[in-house]
């Protein structure tokens, strides 16, 4: 059911983000081009909706680096199949995110 | 986990900012939403300074940044989906719009102090016996004549009169008073001896003028009580002080009773004698007498005798024409004329959009308690705007010239009637429509207009715009110009079957 929800265009842009690898917010702020105050709204309705999965960063990792734990978002199930019903519609958001080609 | 000297600064401004949006949030989420963006911000930070990108741009988009947290604070604390639906259909209701024009009313009548000048016209008289006073006033367009004419005819008219016990003159203008506090415009007025005592008014404190005050007391003046008040401070003491006037020093005898109002409710300083700087001629239409008519006398009796009076003047008046009425009825009129034709516009409004419910079948399909229910809206709508515009010109335009100059001018009457008409043409054509693109059954407003035809075809197909309920209750045709060949505004009730269409979806709409 929830996964053949309509979503906005904005929402689709931010899966495919998530998608092609740009895990955290101000990452994904800065390739959609979005401000905070849309891009976190829209990972939380997102999470909410089952559509992706926040995960807090491995403890020993932030640690290690002395640095604060990020929150790190996937794509679930239900998220690649929204994504998939979403690029039929908007068949030009695949360039608008491109893959992501190293990891921070 | 201590950051560089560099930007500890902006970490602890971000951290701050944060600390405030999280205010918002729930506190079972709180702790957890606050480490995500402080976590974010941090390596945000971090990059820029260590990319050697932390310029002011760079800070100024980050800044943006920490304030979007409120957004996505907001959006935990508040249902979005509900948030945004009321603020979509929560100004179509009918209760939103009689709430909006009830505020407003409400505004209008406290930023006017209550109405004052409509109080007044429906409180009782200030005068002893107001039954037995009538006003004779002169009206004439840029007429004027010498305002001591006025006051020498006044007691030989009364000692001849067989209809009036008494008569005192009054003439009013505009004059300057000097207090510590600085000048100010008030209306001042000359009026006869006689005058209060005609009227059967005593004063508050001190005396008011008497019989004989022209030769003893020619330089005095009585204040009215809200001066009293306003400029001197309710001090006592003013009694037997000289205040300047017009550039005169005048010695202040009494000061008037709170109620007392004659000509206009500002008229501030009272005197017997004519004011220096002003002249000794007056516009007709600023002067007039009061009369205390004889038990039994009718209007028509005395203003018989009075217009023998006044052609036996001669020229002395000018062309100046003049009208006799009841002091009561003088001091409501205007009021009355307001009351009156917003009456009549409420009543026109009324059949007007009859016409158009019952040509367009606008209420076809509705129950009685639907039609009742549309009209009630309509004329509660309507009255709220009325009301508004009556009571907003009339004290608006007072008070617009009460600050601006410091009195009310004579023709602050002719523009608060302009102000007024406009005012209601202006609102009355706007309920009207307002009406009219509402739903028949829910009352809101229609929305998702569609433009429907083609002009060119107009004589072969129908040309006009399509507005639909929200709730899909119906469907509104609107012609795109009004012919006898083309149908007026139709209103199509949709069943049931429709529902389905009309059932809020829910989009994640960002």
């Amino acid at each position: 059911m929830t996964a053949a929800r309509k979503i906005s265009h904005t929402s689709a842009l931010i899966l495919q983000t998530v998608s092609s690898g740009y895990m955290y917010g101000f990452d994904i702020m800065e390739v959609t081009g979005l401000p905070s105050g849309t891009v976190y709204p829209a990972l939380r309705r997102l999470e909410q909706d089952d559509l992706i999965r926040g995960s807090w960063e491995d403890e020993k990792e932030a640690s290690s680096n002395d640095r604060p734990r990020r929150r790190y978002y996937r794509l679930r199930r239900t998220g690649k199949d929204a994504l998939g019903n979403a690029l039929k519609r908007y068949p030009l958001l695949a360039q608008l995110a491109p893959e992501r080609s190293e990891r921070r | 986990m201590k950051p560089p000297r560099a930007i500890r600064g902006l970490i602890w401004q971000s951290a701050l900012v944060l600390r405030a949006a999280s205010l918002l949030v729930p506190r079972a989420m709180r702790a957890e939403w606050y480490r995500e963006w402080h976590a974010e911000l941090w390596h945000r930070i971090h990059f820029l300074y260590e990319s050697n990108r932390l310029t002011p741009a760079t800070r100024m988009e980050l800044a943006r940044d920490c304030w979007g947290s409120f957004a996505d604070a907001a959006w935990l604390r508040f249902d979005r989906e509900r948030v945004l639906h009321a603020a979509r259909e929560i100004p179509r209701t009918a209760r939103f719009c009689l709430g909006s024009l009830t505020l407003v009313l409400v505004l209008v009548l406290l930023g006017s102090g209550f109405a004052p000048t409509i109080r007044r016209a429906f409180a009782s008289m200030p005068y002893s016996q107001p039954e037995r006073l009538a006003d004779l006033s002169f009206y004439g367009n840029s007429v004027y004549y010498p305002m001591d004419t006025l006051f020498n005819t006044v007691p030989v008219w009364a000692a001849k009169s067989a209809t009036t016990e008494s008569a005192a003159g009054y003439s009013w203008y505009t004059a300057r008073i000097v207090t510590t506090n600085g000048s100010r415009g008030v209306v001042a007025a000359r009026v006869s001896p006689v005058f209060f005592e005609v009227l059967g008014v005593t004063a508050a404190a001190g005396r008011v003028f008497r019989a004989g005050d022209e030769h003893e007391c020619a330089r005095c003046v009585v204040i009215s009580h809200h001066v009293w008040v306003t400029t001197f401070r309710s001090d006592p003491s003013i009694v037997g002080q000289y205040i300047s006037v017009g550039n005169k020093d005048r010695l202040v005898i009494g000061v008037l009773p709170p109620g007392f109002r004659f000509v206009s409710p500002e008229t501030a300083v009272w005197a017997v004698t004519s004011p220096e700087a002003e002249g000794l001629n007056n516009f007709a239409d600023h002067t007039g007498v009061v009369l205390r008519l004889r038990p039994g006398v009718t209007l028509v009796a005395a203003s018989r005798e009075y217009r023998n009076f006044v052609r036996a003047a001669g020229v002395a008046f000018g062309s100046a024409d003049f009208n006799i009425d009841s002091i009561s009825s003088r001091m409501r009129q205007g009021v009355h004329l307001y009351m009156l034709f917003t009456l009549v516009t409420f009543v026109g409004s009324l059949i007007m959009l009859s016409r158009h419910f019952f040509s367009a079948k606008a209420g076809t399909h509705l129950r009685a308690a639907g039609v009742m229910r549309w009209w009630a809206f309509f004329a509660v709508k309507t009255l709220l705007l009325l009301v508004t515009c009556c009571v907003g010109s009339i004290e608006g335009v007072r008070l617009f010239f009460l600050s601006a100059s410091g009195s009310v001018p004579a023709m602050a009457g002719a523009v608060s009637t302009w102000v007024f008409l406009i005012t209601t043409i202006l609102a009355l054509t706007w309920s009207l429509r307002d009406q009219r693109h509402r739903c028949r059954n829910c009352l809101c407003r229609l929305t998702h207009e569609a433009y429907v035809g083609v002009p060119g075809y107009l004589f072969l197909d129908y040309w006009g715009t399509e507005l639909v309920c929200s709730h899909g209750h119906g469907l509104l045709h609107v012609p795109q110009m009004d012919a006898c060949w083309l149908e007026e505004n139709h209103w199509t009730e949709l069943d049931s079957s429709w529902k389905p269409l009309f059932e809020s979806e829910e989009v994640n709409v960002l």
